[in-house]
């Protein structure tokens, strides 16, 4: 069936960005809609607590919302709003004192050699994906968040380095070295692949 | 709707809360970029003054006289000043970290960058006549604490009897001879053994000595002469002419006989 109804256009985030600066609060809503599922998971899955999530998840919009035109709209509004829910992560993984959150690592000291995953071991990573969810909790959180942010909200090397701040190469020797401590918890949990 | 979104939404548009403007991040960051500029020029000021005082005294040159010389080197170090410079080092690269162009890079490159780019930067300064009309103006306005700074370094005379003198013959016979420090101090030096004695230096050569202070006379023990370097003959516009050591000393012949050992 052929219609005259022009097709309708699904705006970026940036450009919903651009309209909310513009004027059109209403428009936060798309973003909250877009991002609110995806960061509460985020969050749950690197904090590891259940109770505090949701008031987590509603500062980092406020936050997003308060400091929207600092947003450069050239940029990936994924990395931009991931990097504000990782700092309020941090701040109430540091607020409860539960872990430990080192301030110096040793990983973006030095360079690394640059060798992405395939995207088998992605896949792989996937069908696995509810014991991999359940040994979480046992990774420390260095490693947990990367491996969270790769393989649960499938972002980039590069988007990854840019919510945690560090270089791109040294987010491929995160993700090696949670995947082999992560190995060595399902061994010592008896579980055979 | 859901919960979070309607409160959220209803908060904005109440206008509970608001938008920071896009100017005061501008100003922030304008300021953030300024306070990083200023404390790298305090660093590399910091590091070339340390440069510049262990190269006009001397100390730099200790290691043309062995190990344990380049040890004792180690003691007139102006500690403060170093670790102030690396200090401020650390604080411009913690606060480079913010930008993009910089947490990419790992941060062993970030460091090694920005400190020797400071070095550089530090060694051209020193080696630039900048620190000397400092230090002449500090002297010619009585500005005490600028002029302390640029007196030689502490040492440690308990540490070790060998000590090091940077400076311009002013004076020979065939015994001794009258050196000009930076400072404008004029010291008299003889030869500890009769070979060095022909080895002394011509009058106006500048010229690195290390020995030790008997009484009011300096005993060579060894002799260096200044590697040439970067500007060391005076910057171009001065015809490559020594601008180091104040003229004064040069005139004033009977000030030798009465010379000040307070460096020791």
């Amino acid at each position: 069936m052929i219609t005259n109804e022009a097709p309708r256009v699904v705006r970026t985030d940036e450009e919903i960005v651009i309209s909310i600066i513009q004027g059109n609060k209403d428009d936060f809503g798309l973003l909250i809609d877009r991002y609110e599922e995806k960061l509460t998971r985020y969050v749950r899955r690197f904090t590891q607590k259940t109770d505090d999530v949701s008031d987590i998840v509603q500062v980092v919009f406020i936050k997003a919302y308060t400091n929207l035109q600092s947003f450069d709209t050239d940029r990936s509004f994924n990395s931009w709003i991931y990097r504000i829910a990782h700092n309020e992560s941090v701040t109430h993984l540091k607020k409860k004192g539960g872990e430990k959150v080192s301030f110096i690592d040793f990983d973006i000291f030095f360079p690394h050699p640059f060798a992405e995953e395939s995207s088998d071991d992605k896949a792989l990573a996937r069908e696995q994906e509810e014991l991999l969810e359940a040994s979480l909790k046992d990774l420390s959180p260095k490693y947990r968040e990367v491996l969270v942010l790769y393989y649960f909200d499938e972002l980039s090397y590069q988007e990854i380095g840019d919510v945690l701040h560090i270089p791109t190469a040294t987010v491929g020797v995160r993700i090696k070295r949670g995947k082999e401590a992560l190995k060595k918890l399902l061994a010592t949990n008896h579980y055979q692949p | 709707m859901n919960s979070l979104k309607t409160k959220i939404l209803e908060t904005v548009q109440k206008n509970n809360i608001r938008m920071i403007p896009k100017w005061k991040f501008v100003l922030y960051s304008s300021l953030g970029i300024i306070g990083t500029f200023f404390i790298f020029v305090l660093a590399v000021f910091l590091f070339s003054l340390t440069l510049f005082l262990l190269s006009r005294y001397g100390f730099m040159y200790m290691p043309f006289f062995g190990f344990m010389a380049t040890l004792r080197a180690l003691d007139a170090l102006p500690q403060l000043l170093l670790g102030c410079s690396i200090i401020l080092l650390i604080i411009v690269e913690a606060l480079t970290r913010y930008y993009t162009f910089s947490f990419k890079r790992p941060l062993l490159l970030m460091l090694l960058l920005i400190t020797g780019g400071a070095l550089v930067i530090s060694y051209g300064i020193s080696e630039s006549p900048i620190h000397e009309r400092m230090r002449d103006y500090a002297r010619d306005h009585h500005l005490g604490i600028v002029s302390k700074a640029y007196e030689r370094p502490r040492h440690f005379k308990d540490r070790g009897n060998l000590d090091v003198l940077r400076g311009e013959v002013i004076s020979a016979s065939s015994s001794q001879i009258a050196i000009q420090l930076f400072d404008g101090k004029v010291i008299l030096a003889r030869a500890s053994t009769t070979r060095l004695t022909k080895d002394l230096p011509a009058l106006g050569e500048d010229v690195v000595f290390l020995g030790d202070f008997v009484e009011d006379i300096f005993e060579i023990v060894d002799i260096h002469d200044v590697p040439k370097m970067f500007f060391r003959n005076g910057p171009p516009h001065q015809g490559g002419k020594p601008s180091m050591y104040p003229n004064d000393g040069r005139k004033d012949f009977g000030r030798i006989r009465n010379a000040t050992t307070s460096v020791k």
